[in-house]
């Protein structure tokens, strides 16, 4: 739970989810009338029509996580029942109203010393209607807002633990080219940030990861009590999933923090042969935005820097083999010696770059340098088995943290089953990660079994 | 029809954590239909027995091949002005399609109706070489290196394949999509032979905006996208809004 002073004041924004779930309640019973018909097509002939067209979606999970380390630090342990579950609703005159609710719960089953829980599963009980937005969505174009799941790179959901971190944000994007066959995955998005939900949380509040009282966060004490007006972002996407070729651009305002310019691509070039080789390159670059608040507490700016990424691999019958590579350029006196900042992953080890583990990556580390990453994925059992193999390094400026470089090995496999059987839904999943080459914790090892149905 | 979950057993297995011993798997079910139904056996091979026909009134035999297109869904809403009808698909989906002026006047056609239709040319062919193995959905396939490789689930599940941003997606398009298997190509006529994951084996032609058809080859699994449907047949009229009666 977040317990930093962030007091969000109640304003309209805040308290807009709870009108708008007020109005999608008032709407469906509306919908109640027979023979309602709207300009977008939709028909109901009643309540029950439209519930029908109405989509239900969630996942209800069950994980584990246990911390260990060969140094003095203090083991781990937490255990947290819950998930997510919504509902979007079937389109009225192309409106449609979407409601999700995170939940976590620990059933009592973690330590009672909470130095000994791992509270970035959550570790004890949260619950918060992460979602609660409504949408307008047209053939050229969709908005939304404001109690939302985005998925842009650097504000993403980072969805690694009982619930994904939410937005209080709006968001609109154009299809201008959807009746145009070469052009119709390319599109255009823009959207604006004011609250931020973080995974183990259950308030949205104007602050990010590198503000205290995240679990998981890279929270700067000196930043206790202080907020953010959030995020600008503008972006064009290329591509869609499946398809050879994907790219976009980005252009992430995080206000009082940095501005970040980022490109990447990707491509799988279908061979035919069955051994399809694979290229993907990033950059980014970085400056420091406005009343830069880390320079405010005496951290230095964000710095004036580069990202740089590649990845080559292969994709065969049996396993996709890549190594990527990332580097990012270094400033003396900006924040971390010129460290890329992700307000939204830090922390989470959720971010973009390509050689981010499971634990940690760069942006964990809060420094310039370098890092490689080798992985060798593989589906079989028609897919029902997903394993992962992956050991990554990074050469870092020491911190106080890391005090050397450090290594990570990840072994991640999945089990699904069949959509036949009677388990449909029903995964199996073990994360397990090796961290070694940091004096300052020694081997750190991290288990996460994880249980989910997802609907 | 999706199988049978068993709820005893996926609660077992949620609450038990790593208790996973003495939970065993159900016998195989029958595979999820994710797509449009198919024509009921029976009608597929007689042409709607005792139905009411839309305004065309084709209800002459139809060769198995050309029966095999036949779709099932529920008419939602209809545009005559641009010859547009709205179908609810046995899978949930909701699609927008065109009606192909040789399918005749819809005047006799009603929201509500339960009806079939056939798909008319395929303007758009999906190389489908990430289907999943029982359904033929596209499973999300993670960007190589990705984050989304890294951090989610098996993308064996179609709707975690969707991020949970993407869950925002409609379920609701312009397009009707089935996946198959290629059979055979006529470059001449510009026909392509699927079989469907059921089994159906039909030809459609392709529309010259789908590009090249030697590129397909026998056996290779793709996706065939279609805006177009022609020759309804209402095989359940809707009984919330009866035709009006027309002396003999």
């Amino acid at each position: 739970m977040l317990s930093g002073g962030h007091k969000s004041p109640k304003t309209v924004l805040s308290t807009l989810p709870r009108w708008l779930a007020a109005g999608i309640g008032l709407g469906t019973f509306m919908l109640g009338a027979p023979g309602h018909a709207d300009t977008g097509g939709a028909h109901y002939e009643s309540l029950g029509d439209f519930l029908q067209q109405t989509k239900f979606h969630g996942n209800l999970r069950s994980y584990q996580f246990t911390r260990a380390y060969t140094s003095e630090a203090t083991n781990q342990y937490a255990y947290s029942l819950g998930g997510y579950g919504g509902l979007l609703t079937a389109p009225l005159y192309h409106f449609q109203a979407g409601l999700t609710l995170g939940a976590a719960n620990s059933l009592g089953l973690n330590p009672a010393n909470p130095a000994q829980v791992d509270t970035t599963l959550p570790g004890g009980t949260v619950w918060v209607l992460t979602e609660a937005f409504l949408q307008y969505k047209h053939k050229y174009f969709t908005l939304r807002g404001p109690d939302q799941i985005l998925d842009p790179p650097w504000i993403n959901p980072s969805d690694s633990r009982m619930k994904p971190s939410a937005y209080r944000a709006f968001y609109g994007e154009l299809t201008p080219f959807a009746d145009y066959a070469p052009l119709r995955d390319l599109s255009f998005v823009g959207l604006r940030v004011f609250e931020f939900n973080g995974r183990a949380e259950g308030s949205f509040t104007p602050t990010n990861l590198y503000f205290p009282g995240h679990a998981g966060g890279s929270g700067i004490p000196a930043l206790y009590g202080k907020s953010t007006p959030g995020t600008l972002a503008f972006g064009l996407k290329y591509g869609s999933p499946g398809k050879p070729l994907t790219a976009q651009l980005w252009y992430n305002k995080f206000i009082d923090f940095s501005q970040l310019l980022w490109l990447d691509g990707n491509l799988v070039y279908k061979s035919g042969t069955g051994f399809d080789p694979i290229f993907g390159f990033q950059f980014g670059s970085q400056w420091s935005d406005g009343e830069n608040l880390l320079a405010q507490v005496g951290k230095g700016a964000a710095g004036n820097i580069q990202v740089y990424g590649v990845l080559a691999g292969v994709d065969t019958p049996y396993v996709r083999l890549t190594a990527a590579y990332n580097g990012i350029t270094k400033q003396n006196g900006a924040f971390g010696n010129g460290a890329l900042l992700s307000p939204y992953t830090t922390g989470y080890a959720t971010d973009y770059l390509y050689t981010t583990q499971m634990i940690g990556g760069m942006i964990e580390m809060q420094s310039p340098g370098s890092a490689f990453k080798v992985a060798a994925t593989s589906y079989f059992m028609d897919k029902q088995i997903k394993a992962m193999v992956s050991y990554g390094g990074y050469y870092i400026t020491p911190t106080s943290t890391f005090t050397s470089n450090p290594y990570e090995t990840d072994v991640d496999v999945t089990y699904s089953f069949s959509k036949s059987s009677g388990l449909d839904g029903l995964s199996i999943r073990n994360r397990f990660g090796w961290q070694n080459g940091n004096i300052q914790r020694q081997d750190f090892f991290y288990n996460r079994l994880q249980i989910q149905y997802q609907f | 029809m999706s199988p049978k979950k068993n709820y005893p057993l996926i609660t077992c297995l949620l609450s038990a954590g790593l208790g996973l011993t003495g939970c065993a798997e159900a016998p195989p079910k029958p595979a999820a239909g994710a797509y449009p139904a198919a024509l009921p056996a029976a009608a597929a091979k007689e042409d709607a027995a005792g139905t009411l026909p839309a305004s065309t009134g084709r209800s002459a035999p139809k060769p198995p091949l050309i029966r095999a297109r036949a779709f099932e869904g529920t008419v939602k809403a209809i545009h005559p002005a641009n010859r547009q009808v709205v179908f609810l698909l046995a899978d949930g989906k909701r699609v927008t399609v065109k009606v192909a002026p040789r399918a005749g006047s819809l005047a006799d056609l009603r929201v509500g109706d339960l009806a079939t239709f056939e798909l008319a040319e395929t303007v758009e062919i999906v190389r489908n070489d990430d289907h999943h193995p029982e359904t033929g959905e596209i499973v999300m396939h993670p960007l190589p290196g990705s984050m989304q490789e890294r951090e989610y689930f098996n993308p064996y599940y179609h709707r975690d394949g969707l991020s949970a941003a993407e869950h925002h997606e409609l379920y609701w398009s312009e397009i009707i999509e089935i996946p198959a298997w290629v059979v055979s190509t006529d470059l001449q006529s510009r026909a392509i032979t699927l079989k469907s994951r059921e089994g159906r084996v039909f030809s459609v032609r392709v529309a010259e905006e789908a590009g090249r058809l030697d590129e397909y080859k026998p056996g290779e699994a793709v996706v065939a996208r279609f805006k177009e449907i022609d020759d309804i047949t209402v095989i359940t009229p809707s009984e919330s809004h009866p035709r009006p009666s027309h002396p003999n």
